[in-house]
């Protein structure tokens, strides 16, 4: 079983090495490869001098962009399971075991879900409005049961990887995946997990952005429901 | 309004919706510029079903005639598109600037590490 852990990472010069050291301990059983979306501070030179494999994007594509490049990547090396876990830190490795294994078990998309045992950094109240509006939105249009669809806390299998590596969202992917994944009829399970506050730096989602982004992210999940099953192009 | 207008206007508008719609659903427009194009296009379905909206809108603005307003309106939203699309021109046209830079200098640094191996 090949897997590769797909860490994306935008100016993560402070969070990334404390996340690189603790994925040392797993170095024998999973690969790394972190995809810096062209980075303004020392995240390269931390990838370079912990010699872990690293994409330096010489654009920036923003969030969906640099996790498909790890998916692309994934496809290409013939790896079995990816693993997405954020660069930020707010990701614990140590439930990577269990999303593996869920996959291994058969199921094609596992999310870490951080609403499931309520445990952790469960967010501002705001954000977990609008996830719940999310999960509420995403069970009408596909049935789809998701606790927390907006966790980039994920695994997922062969096929996945290689549908994802041609068909994936450049902005706001998370909870339109998962409507992509289900209309292809692939099975989708959840696990808890208690995830971390981010320690440095900023998220890339500000209030301001919130409004464009409950629209977009609602057209897209609406317009995901009636599609074709990424059978063109 | 003229009826047969209307029902003409609603049959074209609705029709450009759904036009946008599939678009994007087949992946052949990206979803964020089809954003503004859905919001015209809604707009227009509005207009065709509610035309006293135009005139309403004339009203607030002193214009004599509504389908003149009507005129301003199409324009109104045909200017936000293209500024839309400026904006997102000139993004592309840096990305692009810095990929062919970057192709550039990979080129050279695999010019360099030919000859350095042809070397020993």
């Amino acid at each position: 079983m090949k897997v590769l852990i797909i860490i994306p990472a935008y100016n993560e010069e402070r969070n990334l090495p404390v996340l690189l050291d603790h994925l040392k301990q797993y170095s024998s059983l999973y690969d790394v490869l972190v995809v810096n979306d062209c980075s303004q501070d020392n995240t390269m030179s931390v990838c370079k001098n912990f010699g872990v494999s690293a994409v330096h994007l010489p654009v920036n594509l923003g969030i969906g962009g640099a996790v498909q490049t790890g998916y692309k990547y994934a496809a290409r090396h013939g790896y079995d399971i990816a693993v997405q876990v954020d660069g930020d830190g707010q990701h614990n490795p140590d439930y990577i075991p269990q999303l593996v294994g869920e996959i291994q078990n058969g199921a094609d998309l596992c999310i870490g879900s951080r609403f499931i045992q309520k445990q952790g950094f469960q967010s501002t109240s705001m954000r977990r409005a609008g996830i719940a509006y999310f999960t509420h939105l995403i069970r009408a249009v596909s049935g789809q049961a998701v606790t927390d669809p907006t966790s980039g806390f994920r695994a997922c299998n062969r096929r996945v990887i290689e549908y994802f590596a041609k068909h994936y969202p450049k902005d706001y992917p998370e909870p339109e995946t998962i409507v992509h994944i289900n209309r292809k009829q692939y099975h989708i399970t959840e696990i808890p997990v208690i995830m971390n506050e981010r320690e440095q730096g900023q998220s890339s989602i500000t209030s301001l952005k919130s409004a464009y982004y409950m629209i977009k992210v609602t057209l897209s999940i609406l317009i995901a429901a009636i599609s074709s099953t990424g059978g063109k192009n | 309004m003229n009826p047969t207008l209307q029902i003409i206007l609603m049959i074209a508008s609705v029709s450009f919706f759904i036009f946008i719609f599939t678009m994007v659903r087949d992946r052949k427009l990206d979803i964020k510029y089809a954003l503004t194009w859905i919001l015209t296009s809604f707009s227009f379905v509005l207009l065709s079903i509610f035309p006293g909206i135009v005139g309403w809108i004339a009203g607030l603005l002193f214009i004599l005639e509504p389908v003149n307003a009507l005129f301003l309106i199409v324009i109104f939203f045909l200017l936000l598109i293209v500024f839309t699309l400026t904006i997102a021109l000139s993004r592309q046209a840096e990305k692009l600037k810095s990929l062919t830079q970057e192709m550039g200098m990979m080129q050279l640094k695999m010019e360099q590490q030919n000859r350095k191996r042809d070397e020993l």
